[in-house]
């Protein structure tokens, strides 16, 4: 009773309690809010969730020039059609005098590529199918060097769709496209380089004795013999820079057995895995950050030639070298052993032919290009001349990594969004907003382009895409350590306000009572 | 052409149920100070074994505070040792620190782990892993429920580290983990792990100390902590083409010798451990392939006679010019 007095005599202390809570939620709130919003860039979430849900394809055209009976043409489209990962269009037409001409002139496959292929443009990324006479004496599927297959009549069908399915991409590409996890137990997608959009080459040639052999190699002209065309054809598709060293006083630990029947020095294959750990500290592959395949040319130290590596099964490998997956290759190149009275350092000259054969091989299948090795009964023909890659192959490489790289964009931007949800008060930078928006935006175009079948815009597209996608993912300022998550929110603020608005509340109460009392006052009065 | 082989007396076989490429390791000490003696030589010991057993400095990443070998407390300078026989100095001549002093941090920790880092990070500071890498993770320092302590100015929480671990399994940083933890309450740090394919192995339990093993009176503090003492004692006996396997590593530190009991999270594991040999975290053995045939090319070098003809002339103008040093120290002439 003697409060209602008090707060009857002094209706001021009301009003200051009104004003308290005036200021507090007029001015404070407000206040708060602007100065503890962090700045969010825009970021397109929902384009990212359609495009993540869009099935991907490519779009192959495939001609057939010549006529093939009903029946096997329908039974190839049906076939063709059952690939997940690639739509074929098929079209059919005559061909034209020229061509006829051509097809029955020709008396060697190579022959009749090289006139077929000037006659009849293919554009990148589509195929075509020839049909040849039934007399010309050739294998029945012959797989020529500018993207066009020729095939007789009496072809068998499972062999020519299994060669148009392995030319059009790797089939492991093609089941990656489709699961978020590399496929593991699997060797050769273990084996695959993962997809970035440069790669450092680093030849090396390990001479353990320098002082008994001087090797004479011209490694630059090797290279730009060999490997330089290679490098510019892959330019749009894969960034290769190609380095070379000479490693001197470093040996590969290994102790290879003396084989009588042999007469070399045999190197059992299970001593080959732990053989260059002790050399890859030296191989300098710390100087930069893209992933780097290494390619070693080791000449075997005096006492241990000829060394020769052995299979499994104890016959020695003709070869004489061995892939290791994801990380490059190694080749032992054996020198002849010195003569009793020769003057040291001996001068020894290597085959540039061979070690690039082996340098490309192995290249070959960490990339990886599609091969048709293991496909039997087709001949495929190489180019003349030089060591580049035929068209076909360098289109399934293209595609491959289109693939993959729409897979990994996918999941980036995806991962990307959830990671911003959960911190809702992350900051997201003008910086990382535009890397994001041109990621999408070039993402769009990039499954544009693969429907289409535009297989060179494709590649730029997502090589830009993927850049700018990991650019973003990657930024120092995404790290959602430095903020803290929602739950420790209430932790920080409600010590800061509670112990100011319970006061506020409390003479609020007071406030209400006041008014009423007045309000009834007034009534009664 | 394949990468396995029947078992043989040396060398490796059976790799046909690896899933890895390539191995890294990440070994962390979270203290400083001397009487942290131990933690340092922990990790140093873990590096040594690491490395011994193959995996190259280039793919492991040491932090430590780097205080101890040249600690004015320090009676035998530029040494640390993990036993009172002090046998093995684990410092020796090549360690490689990556992190040392005070940027061993929470924040580094974890930038080096998702891969946040800035764009003028050194490669010896970046732990570059692909979907095909099997990361072996150490951390030894102080603990306590749920959280470890960093150089006495801050903590890790289990949270974060398991916010860490998610980051890098989405965009694909590693094939499989095994994350080794000796601390005081050390299970704690695992609790919270949520992504596949981390095996989980703490010297201690919730509510439990892990203690240390044995004092150095020639230095003065403790030497070694029980986990790794014993730890190490098993790889000791490991060699490269060991067929040793994790699931005789989870059985190396029983309760009568730690005293504090072991834990070990299996469930986000789904090999089984008596199959997965310790080489496959502690080493680095590839596997290989044998190249049965090697391409056809054509004989290229229509070029090199023009190439040939111009380095001579390029070597023999070189060959006149005489090389000299540069001159060390700047000299002025009057």
């Amino acid at each position: 009773m003697s409060k209602e007095e008090d707060n009857a005599k002094n209706p001021e202390g009301a009003w200051a309690a009104a004003g308290f809570a005036v200021v507090l939620l007029v001015v404070g709130v407000p206040v708060w809010w602007f100065t503890t919003t962090v700045y969010r860039a825009q970021l397109p979430y929902s384009t990212i969730e359609t495009l993540s849900s869009q099935l991907r394809h490519h779009t192959v055209g495939v001609t057939i020039i010549g006529s093939l009976p009903p029946s096997f043409q329908e039974d190839l489209v049906k076939s063709l059609g059952s690939m997940q990962s690639v739509k074929f269009l098929m079209s059919q037409r005559q061909p034209t005098k020229e061509e006829r001409q051509a097809l029955h002139s020709g008396k060697t496959p190579d022959e009749l590529d090289r006139h077929m292929s000037q006659l009849v443009r293919v554009a990148a990324g589509m195929l075509a199918v020839v049909v040849l006479p039934e007399a010309m004496e050739i294998k029945e599927v012959v797989v020529g060097t500018d993207r066009l297959i020729y095939i007789k009549p009496t072809a068998d069908l499972q062999v020519v769709s299994s060669v148009v399915r392995n030319m059009v991409m790797d089939p492991l590409a093609s089941r990656y496209a489709f699961t978020n996890r590399p496929l593991h137990h699997k060797k050769e997608a273990m084996r695959q380089v993962p997809t970035e959009p440069g790669y450092d080459v680093t030849l090396t040639l390990m001479v353990p004795e320098p002082h008994r052999t001087k090797i004479e190699w011209d490694a630059r002209a090797a290279v730009t013999d060999y490997l330089s065309p290679v490098v510019k054809q892959l330019e749009n598709v894969s960034k290769l820079t190609v380095r070379s060293q000479v490693l001197y006083m470093t040996g590969l630990s290994v102790s290879p057995q003396w084989s009588e029947a042999h007469k070399h020095y045999a190197l059992p294959e299970n001593q080959l895995p732990l053989t260059i750990n002790a050399i890859e500290a030296k191989l300098g592959s710390f100087v930069w950050t893209r992933p780097s395949l290494h390619f070693v040319v080791y000449i075997p130290r005096e006492k241990q030639l000829p060394l020769h590596i052995h299979a499994a099964d104890g016959s020695p490998l003709p070869s004489n070298s061995f892939l290791v997956p994801r990380w490059g290759g190694v080749m032992i190149h054996n020198v002849p052993t010195a003569a009793p009275n020769v003057s040291l350092p001996r001068p020894v000259t290597l085959d540039s032919h061979w070690i690039m054969s082996t340098v490309l091989t192995h290249l070959h299948r960490l990339l990886p290009i599609p091969s048709l090795r293991e496909i039997e009964g087709v001949e495929t023909l190489a180019m003349k001349d030089s060591s580049m890659l035929t068209a076909w192959q360098l289109d399934g490489l293209a595609r491959a990594r289109v693939s993959a790289y729409l897979s990994n964009i996918r999941i980036t931007l995806q991962s990307l969004c959830e990671l911003v949800g959960e911190i809702s008060n992350m900051v997201i930078s003008d910086e990382v907003g535009g890397w994001v928006w041109g990621a999408v935006e070039e993402w769009e175009e990039c499954g544009r382009a693969t429907r289409e079948g535009r297989l060179q815009d494709a590649t730029l597209y997502c090589t830009r895409s993927f850049t700018q996608a990991d650019a973003a993912f990657f930024h120092p300022s995404m790290l959602a350590l430095l903020y803290f998550p929602d739950n420790q929110k209430y932790a920080i603020y409600v010590p800061l306000f509670l112990p100011v608005s319970i006061p506020v509340l409390l003479s609020l109460k007071m406030v209400f009572g006041l008014c009423r009392k007045s309000s009834t006052k007034e009534k009664s009065e | 052409m394949s990468g396995t082989s029947l078992s043989c007396d040396q060398g490796v076989s059976e790799t046909s149920e690896k899933t890895h490429t390539n191995n890294w390791a990440v070994l962390v000490d979270t203290s400083r100070f001397w009487f942290n003696y131990r933690h340092v030589a922990n990790v140093l010991s873990m590096y040594r074994s690491v490395k011994r057993l193959g995996i190259p400095d280039s793919q492991i990443i040491l932090m430590v505070a780097d205080d101890m070998a040249c600690n004015p407390r320090n009676p035998r300078p530029a040494t640390v040792f993990n036993n009172a026989h002090q046998h093995i100095n684990v410092y020796g001549e090549d360690v490689e620190v990556d992190y040392r002093g005070y940027e061993v941090t929470v924040e580094n920790f974890v930038r080096l782990l998702t891969g946040r880092l800035a764009p003028s990070t050194p490669r010896s500071k970046r732990l570059l892993t692909d979907d095909g890498s099997n990361i072996l993770i150490y951390m030894t320092g102080h603990g306590g429920d749920g959280f470890l302590k960093f150089q006495d100015s801050e903590e890790i929480t289990n949270v974060e580290l398991a916010d860490a671990f998610e980051q890098m399994w989405q965009k694909k940083r590693y094939n499989e983990i095994l994350f080794i933890i000796d601390t005081c309450q050390a299970a704690s740090m695992y609790e919270h792990f949520y992504s596949p394919n981390i095996l989980a192995i703490a010297s201690s339990l919730v509510g439990e100390d892990s203690l240390s093993h044995h004092v150095d009176p020639a230095i003065g503090v403790y030497i070694i902590d029980r986990f790794t003492y014993y730890a190490l004692e098993f790889l000791e006996r490991v060699t490269p083409d060991s067929k040793k396997t994790l699931a005789q590593f989870l059985q190396v530190c029983p309760k009568r010798v730690c005293i504090s009991t072991v834990g070990v999270r299996l469930d986000l594991y789904k090999r089984d451990p008596s199959r997965v040999l310790v080489t496959e975290f502690f080493g680095s053995v590839r596997n290989v392939e044998l190249t049965t045939r090697v391409l056809d090319l054509p004989k290229c070098g229509g070029s090199r006679q023009v190439a040939v003809n111009k380095s001579v002339n390029t070597r023999s103008s070189k060959a006149t010019k005489p090389l000299h040093y540069a001159s060390q120290l700047p000299l002025h002439h009057s």
